[in-house]
Parts: C-alpha cells; sequence; structure tokens
C-alpha cells in the first residue's frame, strides 16, 4: 500500500521549570492511502502532540515527516502550511467552523485559498454537500445547525479539497451514540472512495468498527501498529 | 477573504458603531484642523489674489502685506514711465481704530486704493456700491466683520480717529481671518483717517486733493499685454532704487509664508490634526485587537487549514481599509457641516477642497491600516496547535 504519510522515530519534548517534559519518545507511525488508522491512547499519552508534528504545525526535536513522499520537517513554516492546504484535512473536536460564516462559506473558504474559481468552487461544494446529504443547509450559519449537522460540514471542508490525508482529532466527542456512529461511518466511506488516507485520534471505542487498524500511543512511543481484528 | 473580513467587521453592531465614531472623530479633527488653517492661509492672501495686478512695488525691507516701510508716491509717475508698464495704482495700507456709535473699538487697517482704478478688485458681487467707497468718510468692510465692528450693515456710522466714518458697502471673502479688519476706502480717506505725516495731521484731506507727499505702502503695477513680465519687473527695480517688485503669485507665498513660518499658528493646528489621527489610531487598533482576540480560536483553524498568512493578516487589513471608508464619509459629511456652520456664524473659513478630502481619506486609510497592523501583530502569535485542544 502507497504510504501517504510516514512519522518515523519522532521526539518532541517542551521546555519547563522542572527541565524538558518528552511528549514523544520515537513514534512510528503511517497510513496508507485509502487506508483508515485509529491513533488512541490514554489523556497524556501524546496524542495532539503526534498529530501536531504530523500536520507540520509542531517541529519535532528528532525524526522525519514525509506526506506523499516530501519531509515537510526540513520544510519552512510557510512551506508546512501550503503542504496542509494542499494535501491535508482537518477534523477538530469542536467542528471549528467559523460562527461568523454560512457552512457554505467555511466550505468555500479552503477552495478560496486554493485558488480555484468560482463554478469550480460551487461544483465541489455542491457534490460534497448532496453526498452528505445536507445540501440544503448550506446557507445556515453554524450556531443553527445540530452537532451532527455540524460536523458533516466539517467532514465536508476537510475533504472538498480532495486531500491525501485526513487527520481527525475525537471527531465523535461533542456527538451522541447514533450520530457519532453515522458520521463516522460517513467520513469513512468518503474518504475510502476518495482513497484518501485517514488518521484518527481518539479514546471513542464506537470508531474501531470503521477503521482499518489501531495504532496505540503509550508515553510517547506507538505501542501497538497492528491491523483490527 | 474579502467575505471573511466583511462578516468579522459587521458581526458586532456595537463594536463597529464604536470604531466608526473614533474614525469619523480623527476625520473631523484632522479636516477642520487643516481645513482651517488651510482657510486661514488662503484668506491671508485674498486681496492679492483677487487683484489684477501683475506686479507688487514694495519696499525692499517688505516682510509680507500688512509690515513694510513706506514707499514715495512719486514712485507711481516712475512706474508708468517704465517701458511696458500699462497702468499703475497705489496702495496704502495703515493702521487704525474704529470706534463704533456706542463706544465699541475695534482695531483695524484701512485699504486705501483708487476706486476708479482697475488693479484692486475686491469684490465681484458687493453688496452697496463699493464706488461709494470714493466719497468723503466712506468705507466698505467684509460682511463677516459686522459683529466685530458691533455694527449691523451698510449706513452704520462710527468714527475713525475721531473722525466721521461710515459704512457703504460690504465685500464677501476678502477679509484675512486673523488680521484686523480691513476698511476698504479711497486713498484720500485713507490718509485722512490715518496721517502719520505733519502734512497729514494739518490738511483735511476729505476736502483736498490727494497729497502726492503721503507715503504708500504698494504700487500696483499693470503690464501692457504682450510684455514680458520678467522684463518689465527688471526695469521697475532698476528705475525704482530700494524697491522690490514681486508677481502676484510671489506676493502670496510671501505672504503665506509669513504666516507659515513667523507665527506658530500652522505647528498648533498641525498638531491638533496629529492628535486627531492619534486618537484614530488608538481607536481603530483596540477595535481590531478585540476583535482578533474574539477569534482567537477562527484565526488558529485557519492557521491549521493552512490558510497563507497573507491570506489571514490581509482579512484584517481589509477590515481596517472597510473601517477607513465607512468612517470617512461620515466624518467627511459631519466636518462640512461644521465648516458651513463656523461660516454663517463666525465668518469662519474652513476651506475643505476635494483635494483635501482626497488627501485625508488616504490618511484616514493609511492611519486605519496601521492601526490594523497592531492586530496582525496579535494575530500571527496564534498557533494553530490551538485547534487541537477542546
Amino acid at each position: 500500500m502507497n504510504d501517504v504519510i510516514v512519522g518515523d522515530s519522532l521526539a518532541m519534548s517542551f521546555p519547563s521549570k522542572a527541565g524538558p517534559v518528552a511528549a514523544l519518545r520515537g513514534a512510528t507511525l503511517r497510513v496508507g492511502r485509502g487506508e483508515v488508522v485509529l491513533l488512541e491512547g490514554p489523556s497524556g499519552s501524546g496524542k495532539t502532540t503526534l498529530l501536531s508534528v504530523l500536520a507540520g504545525m509542531l517541529t519535532p526535536t528528532e525524526g522525519s515527516v514525509h506526506i506523499e513522499g516530501t519531509e515537510i520537517t526540513r520544510l519552512s513554516r510557510r512551506e508546512r502550511a501550503h503542504v496542509r492546504l494542499e494535501r491535508l484535512g482537518f477534523i477538530f473536536q469542536g467542528f471549528n467552523l467559523i460562527a461568523a460564516l454560512t457552512a457554505r462559506e467555511n466550505i468555500d473558504l479552503v477552495l478560496q485559498a486554493r485558488r480555484l474559481d468560482a463554478p469550480a468552487r460551487r461544483r465541489a461544494i455542491a457534490e460534497m454537500l448532496a453526498q452528505l446529504d445536507i445540501a440544503d443547509k448550506g446557507g445556515r450559519f453554524p450556531a443553527q445547525l445540530s452537532g451532527g449537522e455540524q460536523q458533516r460540514f466539517a467532514i465536508a471542508r476537510a475533504l472538498v479539497g480532495k486531500p491525501a490525508l485526513i487527520l481527525a482529532d475525537e471527531p465523535t466527542s461533542s456527538l451522541d451514540q447514533e450520530n457519532g456512529a453515522a458520521v463516522t461511518g460517513l467520513l469513512c466511506a468518503l474518504a475510502r472512495e476518495r482513497q484518501a488516507g485517514v488518521l484518527i485520534a481518539s479514546h471513542d471505542q464506537r470508531i474501531k468498527p470503521f477503521v482499518d487498524r489501531v495504532v496505540r500511543l503509550m508515553d510517547g512511543r506507538c505501542g501497538i501498529d497492528g491491523a483490527v481484528a | 477573504m474579502l467575505g471573511l473580513a466583511r462578516r468579522f467587521l459587521f458581526e458586532d453592531s456595537a463594536r463597529l458603531l464604536a470604531s466608526l465614531g473614533g474614525i469619523v472623530f480623527a476625520v473631523v479633527l484632522v479636516l477642520v484642523q487643516v481645513g482651517i488653517y488651510s482657510g486661514f492661509v488662503r484668506s491671508s492672501t485674498l486681496l492679492i489674489e483677487e487683484s489684477r495686478a501683475d506686479l507688487w512695488i514694495a519696499s525692499r525691507e517688505m516682510l509680507y502685506m500688512e509690515i513694510t516701510l513706506p514707499i514715495s508716491y512719486s514712485w507711481v509717475a516712475k512706474a508708468k514711465a517704465v517701458e511696458g508698464v500699462a497702468s499703475a495704482e497705489p496702495l496704502i495700507i495703515r493702521s487704525i481704530v474704529w470706534k463704533n456709535a456706542k463706544g465699541l473699538l475695534d482695531y483695524g487697517r484701512v485699504v486705501g486704493f483708487d476706486p476708479a482704478g482697475t488693479l484692486l478688485r475686491i469684490d465681484a458681487h458687493p453688496s452697496g456700491d463699493l464706488a461709494l467707497v470714493a466719497k468723503p468718510h466712506a468705507f466698505a468692510v467684509d460682511a463677516a466683520q459686522l459683529r466685530e465692528m458691533g455694527v449691523d450693515g451698510i449706513g452704520a456710522q462710527g468714527t475713525i480717529r475721531s473722525r466721521p466714518a461710515s459704512l457703504v458697502a460690504l465685500t464677501h471673502d476678502t477679509q484675512p481671518m486673523i488680521s484686523p479688519t480691513f476698511f476698504y476706502t479711497s486713498l484720500r480717506n485713507a490718509v485722512a483717517w490715518s496721517p502719520i505725516m505733519i502734512d497729514e495731521f494739518v490738511r483735511d484731506p476729505f476736502l483736498s486733493a490727494f497729497d502726492p507727499n503721503s507715503p504708500l505702502q504698494f504700487i500696483l503695477v499693470g503690464v501692457k499685454p504682450g510684455s514680458d513680465v520678467e522684463r518689465v519687473r527688471a526695469a521697475l527695480e532698476r528705475a525704482l532704487p530700494d524697491s522690490r517688485a514681486l508677481t502676484r503669485q510671489e506676493m502670496m507665498d510671501v505672504t503665506r509664508r509669513y504666516w507659515i513660518k513667523r507665527t506658530s499658528i500652522g505647528f498648533i493646528l498641525g498638531l491638533v490634526a496629529l492628535l486627531g489621527v492619534f486618537v484614530g489610531i488608538v481607536v481603530v487598533a483596540q477595535i481590531l485587537y478585540a476583535s482578533v482576540n474574539e477569534h482567537l480560536r477562527d484565526y488558529g483553524t485557519l492557521k491549521a487549514l493552512g490558510i497563507p498568512d497573507r491570506s489571514i493578516y490581509g482579512s484584517i487589513v481589509m477590515q481596517a481599509v472597510m473601517l477607513a471608508l465607512l468612517g470617512f464619509f461620515p466624518g467627511l459629511l459631519a466636518s462640512l457641516g461644521v465648516s458651513a456652520f463656523a461660516r454663517s456664524a463666525q465668518g469662519l473659513l474652513i476651506l475643505i477642497t476635494p483635494a483635501l478630502a482626497a488627501e485625508v481619506l488616504v490618511l484616514t486609510v493609511a492611519m486605519c491600516v496601521i492601526a490594523g497592523l497592531f492586530a496582525v501583530r496579535r494575530a500571527t502569535t496564534v498557533d494553530p496547535v490551538i485547534v487541537f485542544k477542546a
């Protein structure tokens, strides 16, 4: 399987009054094209740090991150932002839709930044909203949407640019059981259909049935890396 | 990102109004102060600007229109004899004290000219008959000065140096803002009201012809059509040693320079205008900074998504530019209102020209963009990692 992201021997420590605190201690992780991986681990195990490093928001103390063959750990901050825009999609725990924009405008932001012309943007958004069954709600503001609907729009924003990899941080924690399962199923199905890799950081055991592999992070190390039985 | 900038700007109407208030305040302060300054500078040269003289002849020591040394009346004839000169008319400017019928005093300058002449055009549209100033005891003033003189209008009586004086006509837009009241009258009346030589004291100039020994302040010269003004100027300065011959523009420049450099009025008005800009920057900076603070998570999300920094910061600058445009036009309207009020209530000329308005528009945009940079600086500190913290 083609790897869309490879994090190799990642170490990350943060300064503190008591000296450097290690958040990652040689974590290695890869996600293939069209593969859905669950990253689980207790609080403080380094999941957020690992996601931040893989997304190029933090530079690891040691190790490297390759996205579709490009080592982003060697890139400048601006170049890493460009990689995120062009190759990554994000789903956040709190949805992070911008409240001042309509749901459709939230999706359009990414396409505008990628300099797509207006007709192409309209087509891409319409197709995405139809697939997620939210076409009639694009003109609403996030506050006018339910949690499940907001997460669908967040998925639409993550997928609309046809990214190589989607990083999802606790995507079901703000949703009830039914919505959580539905949204996860939809995300995984659409990602596989588009041959995008998905890395989901979550405690939520309901996600397991939808993923191809589980990686357990413990004390900054990826302890178990295996296919789901 | 224009849509994002617009939405962030308009989502809180109270905040928007507060920032617009700050910008309107700054715009009014700058426009009115600069307008007063421009009006003041312009008004100091209205008489020169309205004259038809190609050249103004004065003493070599002249500082500006109102401070100069006397020159001889005999120079008028000498000037007329210079080749290329079509006409030469004397002009007297002397200090006087006006007393109205109730005893109220006003300091003034008597401007004595030849009412039959053509080179000093006091007003194209006077109230009353300006030619009447040729009569003994008659004068005209700018309509804006009536209140200072304590009179109601044409027909008002008073005295100047214990001699009767009668207001026969009103001019408009001829009075320098901070000069004493200009009393426009004939040469004879001017000498009668402000004698400075023994002869002028003992004779009654109202009843006699103008004394050719009376000193003048200026000679206005009209150049013959087709003559080279520079050549005529050089010939006049040769014919009249110790004189200066200045074109109308040079005379205006000399007078404006005097007021700008020799007084601190430009500095003071400029300081107040600068204060307005400073207040505007502080208000807009605070508002935009607060707005960015409120949207830190949004800016973090944009950064996490990979939206380029230039687009994110550009959206803040766009908000600043929109604020500038939204605040400028109400500010301009308010300033024009203040200008109209000052004109009608005090005769104060606040000169707000289209060019000045355009300059202040650019200044307002610059002011808001500078203010926006503080907010941009705040946005640069946003770490995209915050998006992973619920």
